[in-house]
């Protein structure tokens, strides 16, 4: 894309952008934190992660204060609003990443406290995997502007949805089997759902790629109506 | 040349046309341009022009100085051909009807398309005078039926509050902005159908730009407008329909929303967000 | 040292004071030269209404002569010694031994005809004695200049009516009553026989049409022919009957005499009919003085001319420059405004327009001497000529328009001013902005329309200014119009109370020729001279308010277009 007449307005749009990068590789290194603290059951590691998410909300802040700075000065139009919309929702949808990546640090200092099977964590971990790879080729499609990632992330989000499904499947069976670690298997589906979520967040963040790129939105769409 | 330009209409507010009733404004145009080429001299100004400007809507022109926007906007009441040197190709229908035929009187069509300028060129006149300026061309008007169409026009015009109580002083000592409404006001007095606006408000401070705004809101029941302007956001603010035009060419039209958040081309979207083309 | 100055002074130049410095020299001469030359004929010409003392000189000169002169004295000047002696061509023993100035006085003793000259020039050591006599007496005469005199006795019928002191004031009530019969003669000249004249004028035409003519047949032309008659008997006898009157008139005028002792002591006898005025300056107190001095300005603004224009007023002077004036405004303002409406408005810009453009600034330069040859050639001659043939066949070989005469003269300066107007026309026309036009065309006016309602009132104060321009000109032009219109004496005005009221054919009499014909084409050159300057003081007068009657206007016009961008 041709740079702006006004340098001035590409740097601001640079700063916004990079500044989401900035919250979106906080909240990426949050979440793998906090999905180590619940695996590890290392409460430490799970109250800094609670602190940081203070950080991140207020980067968010930031960002909206900054695009919203923009929009009254520029009155950017075209693609130059779609890029101030879609950082001002990646923004909200990154912060609640982070929320939901303290959701899992309290999972895990809940855990911590009981003594729960450090071997029973592979189907999490499988979910947090996807989890992790959702938020970092989101993130990354909007970084770089990158339409197919993003579609491949929108996609990839059922995968997560499944995996999640089987968790809460498998969990609630061996719940009934072993009622004895019924509170470690509720932290961890709570855990898992969150994880969900943030997929669901990242899914958010593919889409905002579309729009911004394309225009459209995808938003309500079926998927067979999906490139 | 119909004659319901000329006949006063009982009640002024409504133009009677042709109407057709279809909802969709791109098949209910007023204007049809169809291959439209001008030239001046050797030098090609427009580019096969094709475009429907739909009736009742506010349609707007932009594109970079000298893309050619004023130039087409002329040809819709023929103001190039005070040029000597000015050839037009193609064909332009008004209502159905080609302006550019040969049997078309230039004065009435000019009568059913009102324009403004870009400065406000209200007439060393009375404020009266002025709008009735175009009324007299039409003949011997009885002085109560001048009066009533004078103070419509003004009403129309927002102008008629805050000019009310000095009819009968010079135009000159109006504000521009006021002046501006005043010279529309003239322009809406004869009744045409169309109404095109040169740049209307860009000799105007922020507010008297924004109540030439607010007017052309209103008059969009009442009239096909269309509007030329530099001002994207201007454009952004007042228009239904939005044609980008570039080196004489028309780029890009469609409705405003569409061209302001996701326009087609690489040309529109390079000038609306101010990038280098 | 010097080449520090030498930077002072440099740098002094670059400051630009210098330059203030001569621009502010240049006005202050040409504000100078103006005043001066206002000052110079105002004080000259308008001075010379004013009632001067009347001096008895007793002059005695060397070869034993001696005598005594009564008159106003008109001029004093000092001479060097030679050139004193060189003009009067007499000795060096005329003088004073090393004397080395002579003044000289210029008197005016009038008395033309008893005692020519009437003006004398006396070197002031051959003034014995200087006295200014209470009952010095001023006649100005209908004929021959003034008199001066002592009143000796009133006589009525030839009889004696008054001697000695009572004179005077029998004298002052007789004059009351000549003025008054003097307006009745002139009423019935100029009204009453004036219009029997013209009606019989007009009768002798259309007797000889009648003649001319084989149109109509026999009976209807004697009919028509001895209603003419008839009609011309009534005239002859109201004729005969007015100038009974006027006869009447003229005797009970010549009723009363005087008798005056000159200064050389003659006895003069003069008829009142003979007197328009008298006066004893020597025993006028001023505010006497000054009534009188209003009276004589204003018979010079509101009379005619009398004795070869050296006496009486010039008011037909006045009133044929400025009818002549208004006439060429009215001719050239159409004419020039039509001409630049074509050049600016309708015709294809081009090398050709721009010719033409250029012969019109030229014509502006072209000699008015010209254009008076042109006049005479083509509007007197040819016009005029054919004019006369095809409308005025009754009255030739007598020209009607086939001689110079107020129409022609005001075309001439017409044509001559016709480029300045068309000049400033063309200029106010490109001053107004194109997006008035534009506005005017595009709410359906027809280009005609837009220039006729738009356009020319935006341009009609520039078209002022070239009408003051025009104005300006024509006023002072001379020349052209000794071709084709002017003469010295006009019998009558250009406009009257005969039917058509207007008479474009006649020659008039114009301000600027006055001044050269009395200055230079008097027979008495010294009574002439103030009148040269109170003429030329009353043209500069006549061309301001001409002036500043169209620039009002055009103030006032400007200011109702004031505020549309150019």
């Amino acid at each position: 894309m041709n740079p702006h007449i006004s340098e001035q307005f590409d740097a601001e749009l640079d700063a916004a952008r990079s500044q989401l990068m900035e919250m979106g590789g906080m909240v990426e290194k949050l979440l793998r934190d906090a999905t180590e603290a619940l695996v590890d059951q290392d409460a430490a590691l799970a109250e800094k992660v609670k602190l940081a998410d203070k950080r991140v909300n207020q980067l968010e802040v930031d960002i909206d204060e900054q695009c919203v700075n923009i929009i009254a000065r520029r009155q950017p139009a075209a693609s130059d609003l779609r890029t101030l919309i879609s950082v001002m929702k990646a923004s909200t949808d990154l912060e609640r990443v982070g929320d939901e990546a303290g959701r899992i640090a309290k999972m895990a200092i809940s855990l911590a406290d009981l003594d729960y099977p450090t071997d029973e964590f592979s189907d999490f971990r499988h979910i947090a995997t996807l989890t992790h790879q959702i938020v970092a080729s989101g993130l990354d499609a909007f970084a770089r502007l990158d339409t197919d990632g993003a579609m491949r992330v929108i996609a990839s989000d059922q995968a997560i949805d499944d995996a999640y499904d089987e968790l809460v499947r498998q969990r609630s069976s061996k719940m009934r089997e072993d009622p004895e670690s019924i509170e470690g298997d509720m932290c961890i589906i709570w855990a898992a759902r969150a994880l969900e979520r943030i997929g669901d967040h990242a899914k958010n963040i593919g889409e905002y790629v579309v729009y911004l790129v394309r225009g459209q939105d995808l938003r309500g769409r079926g998927k067979h109506q999906l490139g | 040349m119909t004659s319901e330009s000329t006949a006063a209409p009982a009640n002024p507010g409504f133009q009677s046309e042709t109407a057709s009733h279809s909802g969709g404004a791109s098949t209910d145009a007023s204007l049809l341009v169809n291959d439209l080429c001008l030239f001046y001299g050797d030098q090609q100004a427009l580019k096969d022009i094709n475009l429907s400007i739909p009736r009742k809507e506010v349609t707007a022109f932009i594109g970079p100085s000298g893309c050619g926007k004023s130039t087409l906007l002329r040809c819709f009441n023929r103001m190039n051909d005070l040029i000597d040197t000015v050839t037009v190709t193609g064909t332009l229908l008004l209502e159905g009807q080609n302006i550019y035929a040969n049997d078309v009187d230039v004065a009435q069509l000019r009568r059913r398309v009102g324009m403004v300028f870009q400065r406000p060129n209200p007439f060393p006149k009375t404020i009266y005078e002025n709008v009735a300026y175009g009324l007299r061309l039409e003949g011997k008007i009885p002085r109560k039926e001048l009066d009533d169409r004078v103070e419509w026009a003004l009403k129309s015009a927002a102008l008629w509050d805050e000019v009310k109580d000095r009819l009968k002083e010079s135009a000159l000592g109006l504000s521009g902005g006021q002046q501006q409404r005043l010279v529309i006001a003239r322009a809406v007095a004869v009744q045409p159908s169309v109404l095109l606006l040169d740049e209307p408000a860009s000799a105007l401070d922020p507010i008297s730009t924004l109540k030439i705004e607010e007017l052309i809101h209103q008059l969009k029941s009442d009239y096909t407008i269309v509007i030329v302007t530099h001002n994207m956001q201007q454009a952004a603010r007042v228009s239904d329909f939005t044609a980008f035009m570039y080196l004489g060419e028309l780029v890009e039209f469609d409705k405003t929303d569409d061209v302001f958040t996701n326009p087609k081309k690489q040309q529109t979207e390079d000038y609306i967000t101010g990038r280098y083309g | 040292m010097v080449k520090k100055d030498g930077l002072k002074l440099n740098a002094w130049f670059a400051s630009g004071e210098p330059w203030v410095w001569m621009n502010a020299a240049a006005v202050g001469i040409s504000i100078a030269a103006v005043v001066g030359l206002l000052l110079l004929i105002a004080a000259r010409g308008f001075a010379h209404f004013w009632p001067a003392s009347v001096a008895q000189l007793d002059v005695e000169f060397p070869n034993g002569v001696s005598g005594v002169l009564l008159g106003e004295i008109a001029d004093r000047e000092s001479l060097s010694a030679n050139q004193y002696l060189e003009s009067t061509g007499q000795t060096t023993e005329a003088l004073e031994p090393e004397q080395a100035v002579v003044e000289r006085w210029l008197i005016k003793t009038g008395n033309r005809r008893v005692a020519p000259p009437d003006f004398r020039w006396v070197a002031t050591h051959y003034i014995q004695a200087i006295d200014y006599p209470e009952n010095a007496l001023v006649l100005e005469r209908m004929e021959w200049g003034n008199a001066y005199g002592f009143l000796e006795a009133v006589y009525q019928d030839g009889e004696l009516s008054s001697e000695g002191e009572g004179a005077w004031s029998d004298l002052e009530n007789r004059l009351k009553r000549s003025v008054g019969l003097r307006v009745e003669i002139h009423a019935l000249e100029s009204g009453e026989l004036n219009g029997i004249n013209y009606a019989l004028e007009r009768l002798r035409l259309e007797r000889r049409s009648l003649d001319r003519r084989g149109t109509v047949d026999d009976a209807t032309r004697e009919a028509r022919l001895s209603a003419l008659a008839e009609e011309e008997n009534l005239l002859l006898a109201s004729f005969q009957d007015a100038e009974s009157r006027l006869r009447s008139l003229e005797e009970s005028l010549a009723r009363d005499s005087i008798r005056i002792s000159t200064s050389s002591g003659q006895e003069l006898e003069v008829s009142l009919s003979e007197i328009l005025r008298a006066w004893r300056p020597n025993s006028m107190s001023t505010p006497q003085k000054a009534s009188h001095y209003l009276r004589s300005l204003w018979i010079f603004l509101s009379e005619p001319p009398r004795e070869a224009n050296t006496e009486g007023g010039i008011f037909p002077a006045i009133f044929g420059t400025v009818m002549m004036v208004m006439l060429m405004s009215v001719l050239v303002t159409p004419f020039g405004v039509i001409a630049a409406l074509y050049l600016r408005e309708y015709a294809k810009q081009g090398a050709f327009v721009r010719l033409i453009r250029i012969a019109v600034n030229n014509l502006a330069g072209v000699p008015s001497i010209v254009y008076g040859v042109f006049g005479l050639g083509f509007f007197v001659y040819f016009l005029g000529g054919n004019l006369d043939a095809l409308f005025f066949p009754d009255a030739l070989p007598a020209p009607t328009f086939g001689t110079p005469g107020m129409l022609w003269a005001s075309l001439t300066l017409a044509l001559l001013t016709v480029p300045v107007v068309v000049v400033s026309t063309e200029e106010g026309l490109t001053r107004i902005p194109r997006s008035i036009r534009e506005g005017s065309l595009a709410l359906g006016a027809t280009k005609a329309e837009t220039l006729f309602k738009v356009v020319l009132p935006m341009a009609s104060p520039s078209i002022l200014t070239g009408v003051i321009l025009a104005v300006a000109r024509a006023a002072g032009e001379v020349a052209p119009l000794m071709l084709v219109g002017v003469v010295k004496l006009a019998p009558s005005l250009p406009l009257d109370g005969n039917f058509p009221f207007v008479h474009l054919e006649r020659k008039f009499m114009h301000l600027g020729f006055h001044i050269y014909d009395v200055g230079f084409q008097s027979p008495n050159v010294e009574a002439a001279r103030p009148l040269v300057f109170a003429t030329a003081l009353l043209l500069v007068i006549l061309i301001i308010f001409l002036n500043l009657t169209a620039i009002m206007l055009r103030n006032r016009l400007e200011r109702r277009y004031r505020g549309v961008e150019a």
